[in-house]
């Protein structure tokens, strides 16, 4: 079972060149207009890409040297459109029937999706949320081999979001095939996806894995897609573990040994902590950004002067203890500096 | 009253609506999918009969299928048979007319369709053929139906073309737009005053139609979520 995707495609502001393969629930994360929504759709055949190849669990469905381009009736990839794109002319067990290869599967899809009590009403008549799962329950009934999920929860209010990304998540579960969902929250690719593939303008980055999206993000735009609020360049010292941090003008310990081509590092706003032994830095506190359980506090580091950087932190609220104009000392693990290409 | 005029007029309008209904549906699909540059000419040749002066078609219509011209010549050659000044030859006037108003409240709807429609469909494994008979058309019903009213109520009224392709034989090729015309002229007040209110009273309904229709269909919630 596995997705492989290799393609090239000029469009208005940057050529997309999509490289990743997946055999787990992946996530395509990056900033709206990055290319996420345009990869999905060379997946399921409705744009076709200018070059590459496509590979569904072994079956070409594009190919530009072999010129092979599969129709999207038989790639049997389904695709969850943000607007869920039901029939508005057919009622929720049309829709699902329409689309389904064994009959007798959608009047079981119909009760496993709890729409028995709507299976007569129209798309209009139904809540956003019943809409999507009668547009998964189609998609299921399709019996599709990949299933790719455009911003599924992008349409639907904050406080419904939380049950239907549970919903959601059980149906890719229990489909158990490939699935790529898109999204530009990283919250919620974290939640629901085993694998992270990070998309910057037009271009994506090697699939990570949750601890490494965490831990080793590797790249300043995968650091920064990821949350990842200091970024900061650095230079090094004769000690290998040692760098040097002009804009903060301070020395850190590092875990790993920066490689040549690393020049940046990051630091997780939750990680720097008031306590600890390694990795000191001296600071005055810039201000106080009260956020709903936690408060976002800005360090000035008080070696670099006026013209240096700042420093987020971010910490529970019961935790902070200081106002600003207060000297500070704050740590950082040196296992938790991030080094960065 | 002679009623020859209303049902000549019906026959026409009803023959010809259905003409450029399926033409209409026909050429608003395909040219859509051309490219822009070619899209455009024949975008400006087919809309061109709806600022022409009908007199103008009329024109060129006796040129084809009048006696001399290309297909009346064929016609003749073949069956024995004039097209010219017979009720039929009223029906390709109107076909010409009308045509440009299916064409293009057609057009605009497909182009209003939403596309991620068509794409689910295609994702799901249905057809082609499917997705246009059960999915766009349905969809695009609103507009279907305002073309066919007005392309109807058009043709029900048209005088410049026909006249000229069909002329004006009572019981043969009379309509009610040529009848009111011929009323006039012979200073019939009374009977034009008649004829003018059938008419009035046909274009109403249409018109009364449309609207119910239309406002059912935005009740029902239109094109959906």
């Amino acid at each position: 079972m596995e997705l492989k995707v290799k393609i090239r495609k000029k469009l208005h502001q940057f050529t997309l060149d999509a490289d990743f393969e997946t055999n787990m629930p992946m996530a395509l994360l990056g900033a709206s207009g990055s290319g996420k929504s345009m990869t999905l759709k060379c997946i399921a055949g409705i744009e076709k890409p200018d070059e590459g190849v496509i590979i569904l669990n072994g079956r070409t469905l594009f190919d530009s040297k072999q010129g092979i381009n599969l129709p999207p009736q038989n790639r049997r990839v389904g695709y969850l459109f943000q607007n869920y794109a039901l029939f508005p002319n057919m009622t929720v067990k049309q829709n699902i029937s329409v689309a389904a290869r064994d009959k007798k599967a959608a009047e079981r899809l119909i009760d496993e999706f709890f729409l028995s009590g709507l299976a007569d009403k129209y798309p209009f008549e139904i809540s956003g949320g019943q809409q999507q799962r009668t547009a998964l329950a189609r998609i299921i009934a399709s019996e599709p081999e990949a299933i790719l999920l455009d911003e599924p929860f992008a349409a639907i209010d904050s406080y419904m979001r939380w049950k239907l990304e549970m919903t959601v998540s059980d149906i890719i579960k229990k489909f158990g095939g490939i699935s790529v969902m898109v999204t530009h929250d990283r919250n919620e690719a974290y939640r629901n996806c085993s694998r992270i593939c990070i998309i910057n303008e037009g271009k994506t980055e090697r699939p990570l894995s949750l601890e490494e999206f965490l831990n080793n993000p590797n790249t300043v735009g995968a650091a920064g897609i990821s949350g990842c609020k200091n970024i900061y360049r650095f230079e090094r010292t004769d000690d290998k573990n040692r760098i040097f941090v002009p804009e903060l003008n301070i020395y850190l310990n590092t875990a790993v040994n920066a490689g040549d081509e690393k020049k940046y590092i990051g630091l997780r706003a939750h990680y720097i902590r008031f306590e600890g032994c390694e990795n000191v830095i001296e600071c005055e506190v810039e201000r106080l950004i009260e956020d709903v359980f936690s408060t976002i506090i800005m360090l000035r580091p008080t070696g670099a002067g006026e013209d240096g950087s700042l420093i987020r932190m971010e910490t529970d609220k019961d935790k902070v203890h200081v106002s600003a104009g207060d000297r500070v000392s704050v740590y950082i693990e040196p296992k938790d500096v991030l080094m960065l290409e | 009253m002679d009623w020859f005029p209303l049902y000549n007029s019906i026959r026409i309008a009803l023959i010809a609506t259905a003409v450029t209904f399926f033409g209409g549906i026909f050429f608003a699909y395909y040219i859509a999918k051309l490219p822009r540059y070619i899209k455009g000419v024949l975008d400006c040749i087919l809309t061109l009969p709806l600022v022409l002066p009908p007199t103008v078609v009329g024109f060129f219509l006796l040129k084809t299928i009048g006696k001399n011209g290309f297909v009346g010549k064929l016609v003749y050659a073949l069956f024995g048979t004039k097209m010219t000044m017979t009720w039929y030859a009223s029906i390709f006037a109107v076909i010409i007319v009308t045509f440009p108003l299916v064409y293009r409240t057609v057009r605009s709807s497909f182009e209003t369709f939403d596309k991620n429609l068509i794409y689910a469909g295609k994702t799901l494994g249905l057809s082609n053929t499917f997705i246009f008979w059960r999915i766009i058309l349905p969809g695009c019903k609103d507009g279907l139906l305002a073309g066919i009213v007005l392309a109807f109520a058009r043709g029900l009224g048209e005088y410049g073309a026909t006249s000229m392709v069909s002329g004006y034989t009572p019981g043969r090729t009379a309509t009610i737009s040529t009848t009111v015309y011929q009323l006039w002229r012979e200073g019939n007040d009374a009977l034009a005053y008649k004829w003018i209110f059938v008419n009035l009273a046909i274009s109403f309904v249409v018109l009364v139609a449309l609207n119910i229709f239309e406002g059912r269909q935005k009740r029902r919630g239109g094109s959906g979520a």
